[in-house]
């Protein structure tokens, strides 16, 4: 057991809670089951924090590239400040800052 | 530097202010810009178009830009491509399953920097397919040889006599195979002074027709490129 245990604590200190997880499977030994359970656990919270960051990096990226592609084109005198470009910035900047209060509640 | 003209670029982003930004840049820059926001739809544009290059998102509503490259190294193509993408996990992605893209941009980006990208990355597609084979300093296309220092045309090897106004011509053609010059743009790459006007490019080309081509009235090397202008067989 404590060598199980062992190498489960190595893997979960390098955050690979998915093989921690994997190494607790002791058939029989409650201890070992509930930081199984434990380990499987924070993986998936680890997963769901990644995906997260991942969907959020995407809408800051696009919406940010939405606003530096326009306003470029504007000072560049490529595309014209008309009412609906500047409304289309702004809702890309709202989008942008709605993923980041996601991103702050996940 | 790179010649623009006619170059054609499909341009893949499901933002449609993202593509009408980069469209707006490209084109000022002279490109011919095609856009599309799904893959369905840049699949359909990419066959219709046949571009010389390809900016893709990697991630669309239908599917993935990766996918775009997937399908048109499946059907034999090898068009130079630039992914953007919003996410730095993806990059990882497109480096690691070496599906041929040639560079990649990350969101947020600046258009003039996607501008030179493209430029850079046709400039090494063209280097690397379309450049003209030299032989000391004479650029050969397949039985033409166009000979710098000598100042001479051959045709299998025979020479074709040609004048200088007509050397100038085939020089600058040569030079660039495969790429379409309108007449104006042909006369400025000839930096001429005056003495040769759009209506006796015609005759030129014509003259050059009869003494290289093996059948004047069927070109090889001399294409019209109609509602353009000219261009040089491409070298393969």
């Amino acid at each position: 057991m404590n060598r199980e245990l062992l190498r489960a604590l190595d893997l979960a200190i390098a955050r690979d809670w998915a093989g921690a997880a994997a190494a607790m499977q002791q058939p029989d030994d409650p201890v070992a089951e509930r930081l199984g359970g434990l380990f499987a656990d924070l993986d998936r919270q680890d997963e769901s924090r990644r995906r997260s960051t991942a969907r959020a990096r995407h809408e800051i990226g696009n919406a940010l590239a939405i606003v530096q592609a326009n306003l470029e084109g504007v000072i560049d005198g490529v595309l014209e400040a008309t009412p609906e470009r500047l409304a289309s910035m702004r809702d890309a900047l709202a989008s942008a800052g709605a993923a980041l209060d996601d991103l702050g509640r996940s | 530097m790179i010649d623009n003209r006619l170059k054609r670029v499909l341009v893949v982003d499901d933002e449609p202010e993202i593509g009408e930004a980069l469209r707006a840049y490209l084109e000022r820059e002279g490109f011919e810009v095609t856009g599309a926001a799904t893959l369905a739809s840049a699949l359909d544009a990419y066959r219709r178009i046949e571009p010389d290059l390809m900016l893709l998102d990697i991630t669309l509503p239908d599917g993935s830009g990766l996918d775009i490259l997937r399908a048109t190294q499946a059907e034999g193509r090898r068009t130079p491509a630039i992914m953007l993408t919003a996410r730095a996990e993806e990059v990882d992605r497109i480096v690691g399953l070496e599906l041929g893209a040639d560079d990649y941009i990350t969101k947020p980006f600046s258009p003039r920097e996607v501008v030179a990208r493209v430029r850079a990355v046709m400039r090494r597609a063209e280097i690397a397919a379309g450049a003209p084979r030299r032989a000391g300093n004479a650029i050969v296309i397949k039985d033409l040889e166009v000979d710098i220092d000598a100042h001479e045309v051959r045709m299998g090897g025979r020479n074709a006599d040609v004048t200088a106004t007509e050397f100038r011509i085939l020089r600058v053609l040569a030079e660039h195979p495969g790429q379409a010059f309108s007449r104006a743009a042909l006369l400025d790459a000839l930096h001429d002074d005056g003495s040769i006007f759009e209506r006796t490019l015609d005759r030129h080309i014509n003259n050059l027709r009869k003494k290289i081509e093996p059948d004047p009235e069927r070109p090889e090397y001399l294409h019209t490129v109609y509602g353009v202008g000219y261009k040089m067989r491409a070298r393969s």
